[in-house]
């Protein structure tokens, strides 16, 4: 029994409601999907920030997190994401998060439904937390606490985040364990 | 031939378990061994102690405390940075349910260090209930263990 084999893959914002409505197709190949590393590689870029003209905000990801083979386990659970280190000098500098289903859920309440073309404006957004959150914080579509494993998962964890940079943050490349401009996430899950 | 045996009963047969394995021990004195029987289908109800070594270190969980209802072993996996490092989550987790709160010990899955030993809703870990003995509740269960018979 060894570990999950997971993913995680960063959709464009153009992806339609209709590519993600069902767990199927959120599990599937996502047109231009690309899938993003762990380490250093081709991490989840938020790209630049011009906060010349005052505090402001990167563009909109959206990221998918999944299991692509199951080690010989059967459930995956409690699945958290915060932003464990990061190098903003200003208080007001966060990374903010709102977790997304699929259009097929039709009562969002811990999620909500993925927005075509997303952008700050499309979804109500709460401060990623910067430290283990000891509870669940994204979810499957169907808002459950866990997915059943059968050698891959029966859906997928989705959620979009982007920064939100103040007036006079430091300027400067964020990005890893980049000393003083670190910029860097944490996922855990269980397992059985 | 051998993968697919391997995924059919779900042992913890990779070579990480050489030194990590689980003891099950059950009502009738018997023992089962997490290298030999994956604990899914281990009779759960008649598990009174489950044991965990790791790299020469072992820890025993029992069901004495008089709200004791069923054991839980789950694991965590993950990737968290701590002071500008990156560690890998790896964690054995091992406890017991009063059916509606789990006390709970995290051990290190790499080094057997224990980690932390916590308290958490069962409604959090739901899919880790072992299925023999999800929903069911039993009166005065530890009591039961003295006896060493039928823990049902």
């Amino acid at each position: 029994m060894a570990a999950p084999t997971t993913r995680f893959r960063k959709i464009p914002q153009a992806t339609t409601v209709e590519a993600v409505n069902t767990d199927a197709e959120r599990l599937a190949e996502i047109s231009s999907q690309s899938v993003v590393s762990t380490g250093e590689g081709n991490e989840a870029d938020f790209g630049t920030v011009d906060i010349s003209s005052g505090a402001a905000n990167s563009d909109v990801q959206t990221i998918l997190w999944d299991v692509t083979a199951d080690g010989g386990n059967t459930a995956v659970e409690a699945f958290m994401l915060w932003l464990s280190d990061n190098g903003f000098d200003q208080g007001g500098s966060v990374v903010k998060m709102q977790p997304l289903s699929g259009a097929d859920q039709e009562s969002a309440s811990n999620t909500e439904n993925y927005i075509a073309n997303g952008v700050v404006g499309s979804y109500t957004w709460g401060d990623m937390p910067e430290a283990d959150p000891d509870a669940q914080n994204v979810y499957p579509t169907d808002e459950g606490s866990s997915m059943v494993l059968s050698t891959v998962a029966d859906d997928v964890i989705m959620w979009a985040m982007y920064a939100a940079i103040a007036a006079s943050e430091t300027t400067g490349t964020y990005k890893g364990t980049t000393s003083g401009y670190e910029l860097q996430f944490s996922f855990k899950y269980s397992y059985s | 031939m051998g993968d697919q045996k391997h995924r059919l009963h779900g042992l913890a047969l990779d070579s990480e378990y050489r030194q990590r394995w689980q003891f099950y021990h059950l009502a009738d004195g018997s023992i089962k061994d997490s290298r030999l029987i994956h604990w899914r289908q281990v009779d759960w109800e008649n598990v009174v102690k489950v044991e965990s070594f790791i790299r020469g270190k072992k820890y025993t969980v029992d069901c004495t405390d008089p709200r004791f209802q069923f054991f839980m072993v789950f694991r965590w996996f993950g990737q968290e940075h701590i002071d500008g490092n990156r560690k890998q989550i790896n964690i054995w987790t091992q406890g017991w349910s009063d059916g509606s709160t789990c006390y709970l010990t995290n051990i290190d899955f790499k080094t057997g260090q224990l980690l932390r030993q916590y308290k958490d809703p069962l409604s959090k870990y739901e899919a880790h209930v072992h299925p023999r003995v999800k929903g069911k509740m039993w009166k005065n269960r530890a009591k039961k263990k003295q006896h060493f018979g039928n823990f049902m």
